[in-house]
């Protein structure tokens, strides 16, 4: 799309700029190439011997994943993972094209508000919201427990598999939401009005019309929730292993931190093959939408829409997604605040009773005060440069003529589908393999920051190559026709007109990295702990008030750099977000 | 020999005479002073100590208060970790070659024997006052009994209203009362280790009756948690480390209690090793040491553990000791497993079986 249009800017310039345009562009592309598929190397390496990578000696085998394959754990484990992921996709594909249709297409009170609350799940701390609905809807939860005293009714259980599907799916639906919703946004709602001129009601056209219009975003969104889901880490570990129920991302992490013999090859054979699963489902999913089609433009719509009528149905359903969004989100939110300020939370005595305000004080000292100072630290810094890297690889993908510029797309959108804990495997023997930088990243929280920073680039990218492709390329060929270089091209013209979505990537990337926790969990020693991992280890010792008011922590500066976002910047998260 | 050579020999006797004198002087001088100092001089060099450890970090703060006032130059980390992690955490890191613990804690007989095995401990150091304990205070060269700690019933006085639940039979026999029962998972070892001590005491029929009404935890935290909440109303077979929890905090006391197992307490030995491997190796021993010395033991007291050295009475009336366990549970009906491999041996068949009864 971009390469033929430069075959024919001014010549003579560019044999002088090349070079240096050239050198950039290789860098760019090798750091980026490197960074996101090296740490993989040293994971299929370490899953091929006998022994732990730093111990002397080890011969080459497959015996780990010969064990692995051969241990009915496993096996019970990836039943599991595949019952919670068909689940979590099934809820919340089905429930986000139905918001999606409400939003879009109807003409239900508060839709577009709806559509922007939908969002939240996505962007507000997941392990946070875990242990909200915990606090709230676990066993002997605050709601849980007074909806079995005072109604006699049970509610569902969050521990068994049905009941971490429902919250995974509550994480996920904006995702499927977000999918489907572009999707119907660009398309033009002129079949539908045919239909219902022809006399069609409105539940067939539904049916026959706009379901199946909606059909590759669902497949779309459904292969990536099924992906994330499989690789989902906290509420399983949570909710699951207090039970018995493994899955295969708790089977690996315990097998991880657990086993006598610490970093087993099994878990580097394990991880090889979820990557192998989750690559081959990235696969499935490119093939099913086309290249180019994965990510959502922003183009204009193809005429005004229409929107079918409710009647009666209007407030009835909007006060349907009023009370998930207030059951999924908003009580969670506030029972992690509630939380935060007792001793605990208990049915049986009245909150203030119980008020103090040490869970908040103890944020001021050791590791919680390190781990509030480092999250802060690596959003800041990993925010500026994922961005200032992934804006370069965009231009490098989209606006050069790098003989490899093709595979940068799929580079960059690559480890969205690739579960934290190999990142964080990956990253783990990588650093050890690396001499005297990967010691370094090893004991500092910069090599934490890298991780995080790979996990989470596909958000930059997603972010700025929409609008990348409104910017007309005519524009740069005007600056390389009056002899600029390329670099100067895209420093002077493009970036400057990229400079929105620089700010959108730059305040996403912030939030990612602020909440993120998994790939982290395999890298945190003494002394380079980050929020999320402070919170897991901490709730895992079955301590509540610390975690809830760091939890609000990581809500209020998610909330405030969101607002900030919005209002000074004028960022709006919308589309894209499902690559 | 003539005279001269006579003189000789009588001044080199003498020589020699003043010369072992004056080693012999020196010798006793040197033990007089704090046999410690070395280490102390040591520990003034070291950053500080990073323990491993097992305990909720409320108690461990609490003693580590104590010894701060002993020794306020060493800075002690705690990380609360789950038993396998401490150590599988240790191998990992030591192997690397990157900072470590400096001292492991944890209420594992199997880990402990294990990592005997695999040479995790510094063997370089004993305890000065460690003859006034019990002989299984010393389990293997280096690695000792930190705390033998009773498993204990901690309930729900909101819910319970007045009944006090004194055995794990009593909430067996009841299940109107004691409808939701919460405790250790076998997979947890201090679990493990406080179950094994029941059974063997009394077999399984009472664990069988409680079966479908338990809500395991894995930590005692979470336990704590279920039983505020009222999500239970008593946990059996606990973690001590609740009696601090309770003591401590003003608002648990509106609604929790404790009492011993009266007809089967399993002590649950807490091992402590200074690491092999220590960054801070005399800031760890001078903790080391320092939990076996008198103000160790009423520290260990206060903070919800179990004093237990021979003769020691706490000065403020403190209980939480092991005279206070067989005093009030008589002393056939306390078990004491060992860090042995018949313990290590039984666990797989145990927990087979304790699945089988709770899922």
């Amino acid at each position: 799309m971009t390469s033929a249009a430069y075959e024919h800017t001014a010549p003579a310039r560019r044999s002088r700029s090349l070079p240096t345009a050239g050198t950039l562009q290789w860098l760019v592309w090798l750091l980026v190439f490197g960074l996101v598929l090296g740490p993989f190397v040293p994971l299929l390496f370490a899953s091929v011997r006998d022994r732990p990578l730093y111990q002397a000696g080890g011969v080459f085998t497959l015996a780990a994943y010969g064990d692995l394959l051969h241990d009915p754990a496993f096996w019970r484990a990836a039943l599991h993972t595949l019952e919670y992921a068909s689940l979590t996709t099934a809820l919340s594909v089905v429930a986000g094209g139905a918001v999606a249709i409400l939003v879009a297409r109807t003409d239900m009170p508060g839709g577009q508000a709806f559509g922007r609350l939908t969002l939240l799940p996505l962007l507000l701390p997941s392990l946070g919201i875990v242990l909200g609905w915990i606090v709230v809807w676990g066993p002997g939860g605050y709601l849980s427990s007074q909806i079995q005293s005072h109604l006699h009714i049970g509610t569902l259980d969050i521990n068994s598999i049905p009941g971490m599907a429902v919250i995974e799916a509550t994480r996920l639906l904006p995702v499927a939401y977000m999918t489907c919703e572009a999707a119907l946004a660009r398309a033009d709602s002129s079949l539908e009005d045919a239909a219902r001129s022809a006399g069609a009601p409105p539940l067939t056209v539904l049916r026959r019309i706009t379901i199946p219009m909606l059909r590759p975003a669902l497949l779309n969104s459904g292969t990536l929730i099924f992906t994330l889901s499989i690789a989902s880490l906290g509420i399983p570990l949570l909710l699951g292993t207090p039970h018995n129920i493994q899955f295969v991302s708790t089977y690996l992490y315990l097998q991880w931190t657990n086993a006598a013999t610490p970093d087993s090859p099994i878990v580097s054979a394990g991880a090889m093959l979820l990557l192998l699963v989750a690559t081959l489902l990235l696969l499935l999913r490119n093939r099913l939408l086309g290249a180019e089609a994965r990510y959502v433009s922003v183009a204009g719509k193809a005429g005004r829409t229409a929107m079918l009528s409710l009647r009666v149905w209007r407030w009835p359903l909007a006060c349907a997604i009023g009370l998930y969004l207030a059951l999924s989100t908003l009580v969670p939110v506030l029972g992690l605040a509630v939380m935060s300020f007792v001793a605990f939370l208990t049915p049986l005595i009245a909150p203030w009773h119980l008020f103090t305000w040490s869970n908040w004080q103890i944020l001021g000292t050791g590791v919680y005060l390190r781990s509030i100072e480092h999250s802060a630290l690596l959003a800041l810094v990993g925010g500026i440069v994922t961005t200032a890297v992934v804006a370069v690889g965009t231009l490098v993908a989209h606006r050069s003529k790098l003989p490899v510029r093709r595979t940068l797309p799929f580079v960059m959108l690559y480890p969205r589908a690739i579960p934290g804990l190999i990142i964080g495997i990956g990253f783990f023997w990588a650093f050890l393999e690396t001499g005297g930088p990967g010691s370094f990243l090893r004991q500092s929280i910069w090599g934490i920051l890298l991780a995080f920073c790979i996990r989470n680039l596909p958000f930059a990218y997603v972010v700025m190559y929409p609008t990348l492709t409104r910017i007309g390329e005519e524009l740069d060929r005007a600056g390389r026709s009056v002899g600029a270089s390329w670099w100067r091209t895209c420093r002077t013209i493009v970036l400057p007109l990229l400079r929105p979505a620089l700010f959108a990537s730059f305040i996403l990337m912030f939030v990612e990295i602020l909440n993120d926790y998994d790939p982290a969990l395999f890298l945190v020693r003494p002394g380079t702990e980050v929020i999320g991992t402070t919170m897991l280890d901490t709730f895992l010792q079955g301590i509540v008030g610390p975690v809830a008011s760091l939890a609000m922590v990581q809500v209020g500066i998610t909330v405030i750099v969101l607002a900030l976002g919005t209002f000074v910047f004028k960022v709006r998260v919308s589309g894209g977000h499902d690559a | 020999m003539n005279s001269k050579s006579r003189v000789a020999v009588v001044v080199l006797a003498l020589a020699a005479l003043v010369a072992l004198a004056s080693v012999v002087g020196v010798a006793s001088a040197a033990k007089k002073p704090n046999p410690l100092a070395p280490l102390i001089a040591q520990s003034k060099k070291e950053s500080g100590i990073v323990v491993y450890g097992n305990p909720p970090s409320a108690n461990f703060t609490n003693l580590v208060a104590a010894f701060n006032k002993q020794y306020p130059w060493v800075k002690v980390t705690e990380y609360d970790l789950d038993d396998n992690t401490i150590f599988s955490k240790y191998a990992s890191e030591s192997a690397q070659g990157v900072r470590t613990a400096d001292l492991l804690i944890a209420s594992a007989p199997n880990l402990w024997v294990y990592s005997s095995r695999q040479g995790y401990a510094d063997k370089s150091f004993t305890p000065i006052g460690l003859d006034k304990y019990p002989t299984w205070a010393k389990q293997f060269k280096g690695i000792f009994v930190m705390s033998p700690d009773p498993a204990i019933i901690v309930y729900n006085k909101l819910l319970l209203k007045g009944t006090v639940p004194t055995s794990v039979a009593q909430i067996a026999a009841n299940p109107s009362t004691y409808d939701s029962v919460t405790g250790y998972t076998v997979d947890n070892t201090f679990g493990y280790t406080g179950l094994y001590g029941y059974v063997a005491l009394n077999g399984w029929s009472n664990l069988q009756k409680i079966a479908k009404r338990l809500k395991p935890q894995t930590g005692v935290g979470a336990q704590l948690q279920l039983l505020a909440q009222g999500g239970a109303k008593a946990a059996y077979l606990t973690s001590p480390t609740a009696r601090f929890t309770i003591s401590s905090n003003a608002q648990y006391r509106q609604i929790l209690d404790w009492s011993y197992v009266k007809d089967g307490t399993g002590l649950v030995p807490r091992g402590i090793a200074v690491t092999k491997h220590a960054a801070s190796p005399a800031s760890a021993k001078l903790f080391l040491d320092w939990i076996y010395s008198n103000a160790g033991q009423q520290a260990m007291c206060d903070s919800g553990f179990t004093a237990y050295k021979t003769g020691f009475k706490p000065s403020n009336g403190c209980t939480n000791t092991l005279s206070d366990v067989y005093a009030k549970v008589g002393v056939k009906k306390v078990y004491m497993p060992g860090f042995t491999q018949k313990f290590v041996n039984a666990r797989p068949k145990f927990a087979s079986t304790w699945h089988g009864i709770f899922g």
